[in-house]
């Protein structure tokens, strides 16, 4: 598959957006726990 | 460990078992929130036949909410995020009631796509059926992110004041004190926790701001990408974007003004703030009128056709009173009042700021409406008519009473004041680590 096939079925495939939400927010909620988690940890040894 | 605050038993002083009036308060709001709930139940069993909307009038005063609530919602980000990368240490106070607001509309915000929706529970369909071609694709992603990202940014900059009532209010009735102590997730106020927590929101401020402006615009697009006349446009996305930030901060003002007389909080919430306030709205309302007149300047001159129906259609026609009433609402008087009247004057620059918000409202409307009743395939679609029903008024009470009430109840249980934002003095690292010795949070 060429690459631009890629690009076409990306914009065309239903279902292929909702995984690209679901791959974001997912992506963002374990990113902000790792964050908050290296906050808390400060000064524990 | 805690930050050291002259002002903070004057903080802390809001929180306590709620009064009579603050029984009353809930009461009325939660009232008119449980109204329009019921209104639309109703419009969800009986169908969208009982509102105004119609075949080609699609988006009515739900949609007008929805980037309304949205336009409020920059207020939290601008005040914290984009004056934080500017270093400006006179935001402090603001932020956290600026945050509030940004995280107590949003809901709101999505509510009102709910609502406009026949059937909300559609709205999985866009997980499932989602295709990047649509801008309601990108506005669902942009909306979903800036929601997320605003409830932990405001969350990581509350849990020091979180820790701080956990230790403090030791009075507090038994559930309060264990919300606190869950809430808190531990934090010792460690100085190397500090210096971390700083960290991490100067690297959110930086990614707030990003999507600050992605929301608006991707917000705009859903109109400026389909061809109707007056949405389809380059400047709309900056448009929205500059109208976003002005109702925001004009929406602060009226919030801190409220919080000021109520909680006595004088001494923090000085009347520098509000002057300082004053020269960014005097700068926006300039920059919302050059975009007012570069659009439809522009539109004026090409003198399409389908235009100059929805543009005659504003300045002459039916919606005539409604256009102008805004043009004054949002620049006219405001301007007037914030150059002359405002300078050391609270009360006028709340009168400006309700102002502004009253007419940004109908600049909503005003873009939405008229564009809808006569679209571009006029011949097809044939002339529109829109006229709101109770339902509508009714569930738009709910949302901003929803509004309000999650607001004045957040006030009574957290600072609404950053305590440890405006701290004289952190706890500072020890000289072995020589790394931190910071009386002040950086970035300002």
């Amino acid at each position: 598959m060429d690459i631009s096939s890629l690009v076409y079925a990306f914009f065309n495939t239903p279902g292929v957006g909702g995984a690209v939400i679901l791959t974001i927010f997912t992506g963002a909620c374990l990113i902000y726990v790792y964050l908050t988690r290296w906050i808390l940890r400060g000064g524990r040894k | 460990m805690h930050p050291e605050n002259k002002h903070e038993k004057l903080i802390l002083k809001p929180i306590h078992r709620p009064t009579t009036s603050d029984r009353i308060l809930w009461f009325i709001l939660g009232g008119i929130f449980l109204l329009g709930l019921s209104a639309w139940v109703r419009q969800y069993v009986i169908g969208l036949g009982v509102t105004g909307l119609n075949r080609p009038v699609y988006w009515g005063v739900y949609i007008t909410n929805f980037v309304f609530f949205i336009g409020l919602a920059h207020s939290g980000t601008f005040i914290s995020a984009i004056l934080r990368i500017a270093g400006q240490g006179w935001r402090k106070p603001l932020t956290r009631a600026a945050e509030a607001i940004t995280l107590f509309s949003l809901p709101f915000g999505v509510a009102s796509i709910l609502a406009d929706m026949g059937r909300p529970e559609r709205v999985f369909n866009i997980i499932f059926f989602g295709r990047y071609q649509s801008p309601i694709l990108w506005d669902f992603t942009a909306v979903g992110l800036y929601f997320l990202s605003s409830i932990v940014f405001f969350y990581l900059s509350l849990l020091p004041d979180i820790a701080l009532c956990r230790d403090r209010l030791t009075n507090a009735p038994d559930w309060q004190r264990r919300m606190y102590e869950i809430l808190a997730l531990g934090w010792q106020g460690h100085p190397e926790q500090f210096h971390r927590l700083e960290k991490v929101l100067d690297g959110m401020a930086i990614f707030m701001t990003m999507l600050v402006v992605t929301v608006h615009t991707v917000v705009s697009w859903m109109f400026g990408m389909t061809l109707q006349p007056g949405w389809h446009t380059a400047l709309i996305g900056p448009f929205f974007l500059l109208g976003a930030i002005l109702s925001g901060t004009a929406a602060v003002v009226i919030a801190l003004a409220i919080l000021r007389k109520v909680y006595k909080l004088e001494e923090v919430l000085h009347i520098g703030l509000f002057n300082s306030i004053r020269k960014l709205l005097i700068t926006f309302t300039l920059g919302w009128i050059y975009m007012m007149i570069a659009e439809h300047l522009t539109i004026g001159y090409g003198n399409m056709k389908e235009e100059m129906v929805v543009l005659l259609d504003k300045f002459t026609g039916t919606y005539a009173t409604i256009f102008w009433s805004m043009a004054l609402l949002v620049f006219g008087l405001p301007v007037l009042i914030l150059i002359f009247k405002a300078k050391n004057n609270i009360g006028w620059m709340v009168t400006a700021s309700i102002l502004i918000n009253i007419g940004m409202w109908l600049e909503r409307y005003i873009v939405i409406i008229p564009s809808e009743v006569s679209p571009r395939l006029l011949p097809v679609m044939g002339q529109g008519i829109y006229l709101p029903t109770a339902t509508e008024w009714l569930i738009t009470a709910a949302w901003f009473a929803g509004m309000f009430l999650l607001y004045t109840t957040f006030t009574r249980f957290f600072p609404i004041i950053p305590i440890w934002e405006t701290a004289e003095h952190l706890p500072e690292i020890e000289p072995e680590g020589a790394r931190v010795a910071q009386t002040a949070p950086t970035g300002d």
